[in-house]
């Protein structure tokens, strides 16, 4: 067993078995961390920000252009700043219409931007994964081809409301449920994993970094 | 009907208590498991590995936050160690959100210090040949363009404030199409981003370390092979570790892998729980019916 010396790692202990103690009850202390942790957060962000959008993309090219006397070099900084500056008239009710701007500006942008690849990439490109081009029974891949075009065409079944469930219809979607559920299952399992992660993960900080008892 | 009327009375304080034992006793009493790898993450190493011969550089992308670290965080030093070990340049890049800056930070850090700043070659590890840090560029979807069209253009320095350009891994790449492969870190659906954007759009290969959580939903891509292979939460991490171990001799700590014993008892433990009270809510189901 080896102590931290830092105490850095002492303070992150400390916050860790704050939080923790929810699982007891609320507490003061609890709350303490939970409020370090928003604020920290939040000051990182904006400290990132600041030195690493602000200063170097606003700042810097701006008094570069004044002093250079570079008019060109400075419209063209000074404009998409105005442009940016105008999500803070959200704050003001009366003139908070003016923040619609940018926010245009940026949904054009990225509409325009998305389109064609999302489309390629989540419809056409998926479509094509469930095209059979040719079954050998003998290969287990053809098989589990086979099973993947069914779930697909029987979840799309269960989500296809223009008709009523009932019939063939009623049956593929009554299918296509039990693949979700199965989806679902395989989710939940995912999940449980990843939260007993986050746990170890702060175990692990305890017993190795901050005590030491692990190697 | 005691046991089960106890049971469903039972304080949930006790759970937590019996999960964190869970946890706790095989971490401290050194119990190890076998980790079996699975294709996704056989995969995303060999392609990783393939750079190797193309000598096209790799980009470590720590798109998460310190939220979901415990899962990501070893991916990220498995996958910047397997790099220096391979020879494959390396580019470490924080993501498109303020966060990742500061993990990958620390995913530099830590593996240099492991290895102490030399190959299992012998080889010193020199900055900007080996790897280069890249800097926080506001922006989101932009930089991914951006990075497609003119990639020195869009970074101009790299995290040290260098000029991008002086430095020799540089030499070759123009712009996202001299990439060898992405592979992007990440607890939330930016991953989906970068394949819309930097593969479908660009014809970049990538890859996926991914949170649990999400590792479901990104089978259907690996299946159209549009991500090249996938770490799934902690187990993946685990995975591509013990590759490491037994393809490129590396001896450091197994972050993940030594996870893997905790995370079986508390599986199990789950699983049991979960079958308990499903017993149990049909036992006093039935005990209700029968007094009605």
């Amino acid at each position: 067993m080896q102590l931290s010396t830092s105490i850095w790692v002492w303070i992150a202990a400390f916050l860790t078995l704050t939080i923790y103690s929810f699982l007891y009850k609320d507490n003061p202390l609890y709350r303490f961390a939970e409020h370090v942790f928003v604020g920290a957060s939040v000051g990182w962000s904006i400290a990132i920000v600041w030195h690493m959008t602000a200063i170097p993309y606003i700042g810097i090219p701006l008094r570069d252009a004044f002093v250079q006397r570079n008019w060109p070099g400075l419209i063209y900084v000074a404009i998409p700043t105005l442009l940016g500056c105008l999500y803070f008239f959200r704050f003001f009710p009366k003139q908070s219409w003016l923040a619609r701007w940018p926010i245009a500006l940026m949904m054009g942008y990225y509409c325009g931007i998305s389109i064609s690849p999302s489309i390629e990439t989540n419809i056409f490109t998926q479509v094509q994964g469930t095209i059979l081009t040719g079954f050998n029974p003998t290969s287990l891949s053809s098989w589990w081809a086979l099973l993947l075009l069914i779930g697909v065409v029987s979840t799309l079944f269960y989500f296809f409301f223009s008709l009523k469930h009932e019939g063939i219809v009623g049956k593929t979607s009554r299918l296509g449920i039990w693949f979700v559920m199965i989806a679902f299952g395989a989710s939940f399992g995912y999940t449980v994993m990843a939260r007993v992660s986050l746990l170890i993960g702060r175990i692990q900080f305890l017993l190795h970094d901050w005590l030491g008892i692990l190697k | 009907m005691k046991f089960w009327l106890f049971m469903d009375k039972l304080d949930r304080r006790w759970l937590f208590l019996a999960i964190g034992l869970s946890v706790i006793i095989p971490s401290i009493t050194n119990m190890r498991f076998p980790v079996t790898t699975t294709p996704p993450t056989l995969n995303l190493w060999n392609f990783v590995d393939s750079l190797k011969y193309t000598k096209k550089p790799l980009i470590i992308i720590c798109d998460y936050s310190p939220s979901t670290s415990p899962e990501l965080q070893p991916m990220a030093h498995a996958l910047f160690r397997h790099a220096l070990e391979a020879d494959i340049p390396v580019f470490l890049y924080g993501g498109l959100y303020t966060e990742g800056f500061g993990l990958a930070r620390i995913a530099e850090e830590t593996v240099l210090e492991e290895i102490d700043y030399q190959k299992a070659n012998g080889d010193s590890v020199i900055y900007g040949e080996d790897y280069v840090f890249l800097p926080f560029v506001p922006g989101g979807l932009a930089v991914i363009a951006g990075m497609g069209e003119d990639f020195i253009g869009t970074f101009r320095v790299d995290a040290r404030g260098d000029s991008l350009k002086n430095l020799p891994m540089m030499d070759n790449v123009r712009r996202l199409e001299d990439i060898g492969l992405i592979v992007d870190i990440a607890g939330s659906a930016v991953s989906r981003t970068w394949m819309v954007y930097a593969g479908t759009r660009y014809g970049t290969p990538v890859g996926v370390g991914t949170t649990a959580v999400s590792a479901a939903e990104y089978y259907t891509f690996l299946q159209t092979r549009q991500f090249v292979g996938m770490m799934g939460g902690m187990k993946g991490a685990a995975e591509y570790e013990e590759l490491n171990a037994s393809n490129l001799n590396i001896e450091v700590r197994k972050q993940a892998g030594i996870a893997m014993a905790s995370q079986n008892f508390v599986h199990l433990l789950i699983i049991f729980m979960v079958i308990l009270g499903n017993i149990s809510f049909f036992v006093l189901k039935r005990n209700k019916e029968r007094r009605l």
